[in-house]
């Protein structure tokens, strides 16, 4: 399944919370990564889930909870199938992993979760971004702290992240 | 990048296509088992044994090839029992005798210049072979003429059977050749002090042949100090190396106490582990007793009544033999009594096969940080093969954290398509490729698992 624009604009959270859509090549520049050219030449659109945390937040109000970074939707090549992607963007984390807490993901993951609802089905893989030389470490530590097969964490890099799902 | 301190590359090796080493502060290589990982352990060790060790190594050669001799004037002592009572000239000739079979003999002497120390002890050599002759010559006409004509003509020919291996011969009208033995010996110091002096590789070739079977060699084997090629097998010189005075190889904690094995490195280890001396890093020393194994180590006195070698006195004032304590304790046992009787310094190499084996994941966590310790506080060297995470992770964020990141080197042995061969990659401080390695179990574990 790949990338789906309309979906992803379309998505009620979307819809609810003015300005939460962005470029997710500024967005991950912002959250630390470091590029000449875009990435992501097509400027694709994803939620920005962190302002969606601070409007819900606002709206209540309440004190704001953790979220994932972004999400967006994929689809299949028929358009039957839809889902939405969770991604976290670890991208200024280092020189090693010490400062990822297990509970602080779990929270992002749940709280994400909570904000998507049911309106379109969440994807099984909750998506971490690592610079390049961290995300077999990242790995390593996600299956220390949870060694299920096919555990929901998955680390990758950016050009993993474009390479799986756009 | 500063010009390392080693850098050993060798080609063609058992399961080693390519590999160039670095050993600057901390070197650690990981990779599949048989991807030659101990070879290069051992590689570096007996190296650094032969060029480090060189005279001491010619000087056994020595009296091992001055055994028959030795052997000739054991049998001459017996002899001189038999046909003299003189207890005061036994003993006299006796020690003299032990004293020459002493392996440390020639360092006794270390305070003198080589050529001299050597000639201190050829003298020796000679000097007890013509008091035995002297000996001989004034019992010549003992009162029983047959039985000392017997044992002489025995004694002849055991001489003539040590003097072939020299092509020397005797005649036989000749009483006993001493000053025929003492020829041989002077020959035999001749050629090792020629040996000393021109250092050929043989000695480190016959060690490499004696510990891999089959008797093969690198194809390329050499060796750089400061990019200045000391070793190599190309050309027959084998340099004293300045960076690295004594290497030491640690496979097992369980060698401890092993009274004596087929293994070389195995019994230079626990002879080290016997050996008394004064200690210059007792903190790092402390560290271990205090925060980690909580009790100290030590050897016992010579003079005890202990009937075993080595103690663990726990924090709470208990004594145990060493030998029946966890094999985790005895992992950082090894590290305490090396560092108690000063055998680390800054010029020692120590190499450790899988230092986290037999370790909680919190002692190796603990181990690993000694490492940088050692190497930062004593500038101890390490080359360390390593299969575990979070033993490579702790050496490299313990070392960022204390500073001595930019000694650290990396490597993954890497396989070349379908072969059994590997080639070292060198990752300078990037563990990522290792844990990419490490992965591997994980998708395994995928595949076979529920």
């Amino acid at each position: 399944m790949k990338y789906c624009y309309p979906t992803t604009i379309n998505h009620s959270v979307a819809s609810l919370c003015p300005n939460v859509l962005e470029n997710i090549n500024s967005l991950a520049v912002r959250e630390g990564f470091m590029t000449g050219a875009p990435l992501f030449p097509q400027m694709e659109i994803v939620i920005n889930m962190d302002d969606v945390e601070a409007h819900n937040a606002y709206l209540v109000p309440r004190k704001q909870v953790r979220s994932m970074d972004l999400a967006f939707a994929i689809s299949s090549q028929d358009k039957r199938t839809k889902e939405m992607v969770l991604v976290d963007l670890k991208l200024n984390v280092g020189p090693s992993l010490s400062s990822i807490l297990k509970d602080e993901l779990v929270e992002k993951i749940v709280e994400s979760r909570k904000t998507l609802g049911n309106e379109v089905k969440i994807h099984g893989q909750y998506i971490f971004i690592f610079q390049t030389n961290l995300v077999e470490q990242a790995r390593r530590l996600f299956f220390k702290w949870n060694p299920r097969l096919d555990g929901e964490n998955t680390s990758m890099d950016m050009d993993r992240l474009k390479s799986t799902y756009f | 990048m500063s010009v390392p301190q080693i850098r050993l590359k060798t080609e063609g090796f058992r399961a080693i296509n390519k590999a160039n080493i670095i050993i600057d502060g901390i070197t650690v290589v990981a990779g599949e088992n048989s991807s030659g990982k101990s070879t290069l352990s051992k590689l570096l060790y007996y190296l650094f044994k032969t060029a480090s060790n060189y005279e001491a190594l010619v000087y056994d050669e020595l009296l091992d090839k001055l055994r028959n001799v030795y052997r000739f004037l054991d049998t001459a002592l017996h002899e001189v029992s038999s046909f003299t009572g003189d207890r005061a000239l036994r003993d006299e000739l006796y020690n003299e005798l032990r004293y020459l079979r002493k392996k440390n003999f020639l360092l006794e002497n270390s305070d003198e210049p080589q050529a001299e120390r050597w000639q201190v002890v050829q003298e020796r050599w000679l000097a007890v072979i013509r008091r035995f002759s002297d000996v001989f010559n004034q019992y010549s006409e003992a009162k029983d003429k047959d039985r000392m004509t017997a044992r002489i003509k025995r004694l002849k020919l055991i001489a003539a059977d040590l003097l072939e291996s020299g092509n020397i011969e005797i005649s036989e009208s000749e009483f006993l050749p001493f000053d025929k033995i003492g020829k041989f010996v002077e020959y035999r110091f001749k050629e090792a002090k020629g040996k000393t002096k021109s250092r050929p590789n043989t000695l480190f070739i016959e060690a490499l042949k004696n510990v891999f079977s089959g008797g093969e060699l690198p194809k390329i084997f050499e060796v750089y100090e400061f990019e200045d090629p000391i070793v190599s097998l190309v050309n027959d010189h084998l340099k004293p190396p300045y960076s690295i005075a004594n290497s030491i190889y640690i496979d097992t904690p369980m060698i401890i106490g092993v009274e004596s094995s087929e293994i070389e490195y195995w019994d230079d280890l626990n002879e080290l582990l016997n050996k008394r001396g004064k200690s210059f890093f007792s903190e790092i020393s402390q560290t271990i007793s205090n925060e980690i194994i909580h009790g100290d180590v030590s050897v016992n006195d010579v003079n005890s009544l202990a009937v075993d070698n080595f103690s663990f006195k726990r924090a709470d004032g208990s004594i145990f033999n060493l030998l029946d304590c966890a094999t985790g304790v005895k992992s950082f046992a090894i590290l305490q009594l090396l560092l108690k009787n000063g055998s680390l310094n800054d010029k020692t190499l120590l190499i450790i096969d899988e230092p986290e084996s037999h370790l909680h994941p919190q002692w190796i966590i603990e181990y690993a940080r000694l490492i940088v310790l050692l190497n930062k506080h004593a500038g101890i060297k390490f080359f360390i093969a390593s299969h575990n995470p979070d033993m490579v992770s702790a050496i490299k964020y313990i070392s960022a954290k204390e500073g001595v990141e930019d000694k650290l080197h990396f490597y993954l042995a890497a396989k070349i398509g379908d072969s059994y061969l590997y080639d070292y990659e060198h990752l300078g401080t990037e563990i990522d490729p290792i844990f990419g390695s490490f992965n591997i179990a994980i998708d395994r574990i995928k595949l076979y698992g529920v």
